[in-house]
This record gives C-alpha cells, structure tokens and sequence, in this order.
C-alpha cells in the first residue's frame, strides 16, 4: 500500500493524482452566503405576500 | 369528498360505536352539523354528547365545519348568552359544573339543555351559526356554503408550491436554529472544546450535493456529490500540520509543513486560499478545506459518478458554496473567529 493510499489527510498529491479545482479568498464565502439570505428574504416575502391575498388579510 | 352529515350518522350507544363515528368524522373532510332542540345521545364518562365529540373531533383536526341551527333554538340560544357568558367566567376551568348550572336554565324551545352547552362552544369557537326553518329545503344555502368554501380551495390551490416552499423554508430555519446551538455549545471563547464531537456534528450537516450547470434557461446535472465520508481537522504549529481530530472513514496523521505536495499544507500556508477545493482524480474524491484561524478543516465528498471533467470543476466548487454544509462551515469560522 502506498503511503498516499494510507494517509487520507492530504499527504501527497503525487502519489496519486490530486488537483487543485478551484479556491476562494477571504469573503468570497460570506459573499455566497449573503446573497443565499437575500434570495430568501425575497422569496419568503413574495410567500407571504401571496398568503396575504388568498386569506383576504390585505 | 367526504361530507358527514350527522343525521344520517346513526351513534349506537355502545363506545365502540361512538369511536366508530369519530373514525368517520377523521376520515371525512368536512362536518355538516343540523342542530334541534335535542342533543341526541350523552356519553356519561365523557360528559359530552356524541354530536358534541364529533364536533370536537372535527375541530381538533382542522375539518370545514358548517352548522345549521333551527331558528327558535338558535334565537332562545342568543337570547340566553349573556347568562351563559355569566356561568361560564364563574366555571370556565370546571366544565361539567358549567354543564350543571345551564342545565337549570328554563328554556321554553330547547327540550335539552345540552344544545346550549354545544351552541354555546361552538360559538366560542368562531363557528357561523346559520339558522334553518324546518320544512325549508336547506340545498341552495349548503350549495352556496359549498360553492363559497370550493372558491377559496382554489384560491389555495394556486399557491400550493409556495406552500411547499414556505414549508421547506421553515425546515430549514428549524433545523439550522437546532443545529447551530449544537456547534455553539462545542466553542467557547473562539477555542474548540470537544473537537470529535465538532466534526462529527458538521459531518452529519454535509449532505448529498447536486452540482448542476446554471445558465439563462435552464439548469443541467453534472454530477451528484455523496454525503461527507469525513472530516480531519489540523491546527498550523511551527513546522508541522498537527492532527487535531478526525471523523468518519478516514486514516491522517501530521504533516510537515515542507511537505508541499500535501493539499492541507498548500491550503494553510497560501494567504489566499481561504477555500480550496482539491480533486483526487484516483479515489474520484473531492477535499474541501477551509481555514479559520490557525485550524483547517478538511471534508471529503465522494463524487457519485463518473470522474468530473475539469471544464465542470468550478460547478463543484460553487456547489459545495451553496449548499447546506457550507451555511454550517461558515457559522462555525464566524464563531471561531469571534
């Protein structure tokens, strides 16, 4: 067994064929999660929006 | 639709009949109740009539329930109200001495008492008590009640998905709520206090991903990555990647820090990584590793299917970003960074 086989916690990107796909920098992820939040909130207040008008509250 | 009408309902008085017309009452999707001046049959251990436990079956379980109430009974009942209001802020936490007490009311209509006590929770509970004369036929006001109820079905009905949708929003306000304290209590003061259980809670976060191809009109599958096999968790120390912990199928140990083939390394030590995605084209095997302070936690998502072209690579990346797991990543580096 190769020692890359082994050890399963990123030990050599040699021994088998490993590739860096992509990264991200400091915000990027906040970015993602930011704009998941916003769709939501115009979702849920498109949602209720409709729920208003069906149950004749608005 | 199932419609009961309770007149048609014959209630033996034995129990298993009366759990019978209950089943009946569950199954069906609305309660049409005729009221008289009679109750109809009393169940003694219940205190309560069986039209009554019916109807409280039907509330309980959300059933349209429309009632119809001879005129004389439902103008006597109004004209009894403030009285029974009276009873009832004397004895609204003792039912069967509220039972007790109207029953001594004089009624000069109602032949059972007991129509009052059913009127008068149904009436508490919001119900419309519409009247009927007897000999009237009573079709063109059900037909119209029917009509009205089958317009606001459909009003319903057009909203379905968003229904769903709300729904899948709670779901995952409740489960993120749940969950996000089960990682707080695991942090305290930006340090990890138990970091087998950490990872063992995030593994089980990191669900299936599919990783679809986005454009203008349509979204295309790519490929479908299997829930996290597992997580390893390294702290940076002066020349080495120290293992901190691990979960799931997985066997690590520490890496130095002039290992540079190492993708924890590579990841811990570029300033501008702080997610990186590697992809072990061998095991057909995604790493997924982000930083938080010193720390830098590595999840393995296992690709179900065929090996991933590279043009596709990014989609995976953007996947992992969006999906549920990350949501978990990114709480758990905000509260480890303080």
């Amino acid at each position: 067994m190769l020692f890359s086989e082994k050890i399963d916690g990123g030990v050599s990107m040699k021994k088998e064929r490993i590739v860096l796909v992509a990264s991200a920098k400091k915000g990027y992820g906040k970015q993602i999660i930011e704009r998941q939040l916003a769709a939501m909130k115009k979702e849920s207040a498109s949602i209720q929006e409709k729920f208003a008008k069906v149950c004749g509250t608005r | 639709m199932k419609v009961l009408f309770l007149k048609r309902v014959l209630c033996l008085l034995n129990w298993d009949s009366v759990k019978t017309c209950l089943e009946y009452v569950k199954d069906s999707d609305m309660l049409i109740l005729f009221i008289d001046t009679k109750a109809g049959s009393m169940i003694s251990s219940e205190g309560k009539s069986v039209t009554h436990l019916e109807f409280l079956t039907a509330h309980e379980e959300g059933k349209k329930v429309l009632v119809y109430v001879n005129r004389q009974v439902v103008d006597e009942f109004f004209k009894l109200k403030n009285k029974l209001d009276e009873v009832n802020d004397l004895y609204f936490n003792n039912y069967r001495q509220f039972v007790n007490v109207v029953d001594t009311f004089e009624t000069t209509y109602i032949s059972d008492s007991y129509v009052l006590v059913l009127l008068y929770d149904l009436y508490q509970k919001g119900y419309y008590l519409n009247s009927f004369e007897l000999g009237i036929d009573l079709d063109d006001q059900i037909k119209q009640h029917l009509s009205s109820i089958m317009k606001k079905s459909l009003r319903y009905l057009s909203i379905e998905k968003d229904i769903q949708r709300a729904m899948y929003h709670f779901s995952i306000y409740r489960d993120f709520y749940e969950n996000s304290l089960r990682l707080v209590e695991l942090i305290r003061n930006g340090k990890i206090v138990d970091a087998r259980l950490l990872l063992s809670r995030l593994q089980n976060q990191m669900d299936r991903i599919v990783v679809e191809k986005k454009s203008k009109y349509q979204n295309e599958k790519i490929t479908v990555l299997n829930p996290a096999t597992a997580i390893t968790l390294y702290s940076m120390e002066s020349d080495e990647m120290v293992l901190v912990e691990y979960s799931g199928d997985v066997t690590a140990e520490n890496i130095p820090l002039d290992n540079r083939d190492s993708y924890v390394v590579i990841t811990a030590t570029n300033p501008e990584y702080e997610e990186a995605l590697f992809y072990n084209y061998d095991k057909n095997l995604f790493y997924f590793l982000f930083k938080v302070n010193t720390y830098v936690f590595c999840v393995h998502y296992p690709n179900d299917g065929e090996i991933i072209k590279e043009e596709y690579h990014d989609f995976v990346f953007n996947a992992i970003l969006e999906s549920k797991g990350y949501r978990y990543c990114f709480f758990l580096k905000k509260l480890m960074e303080g």
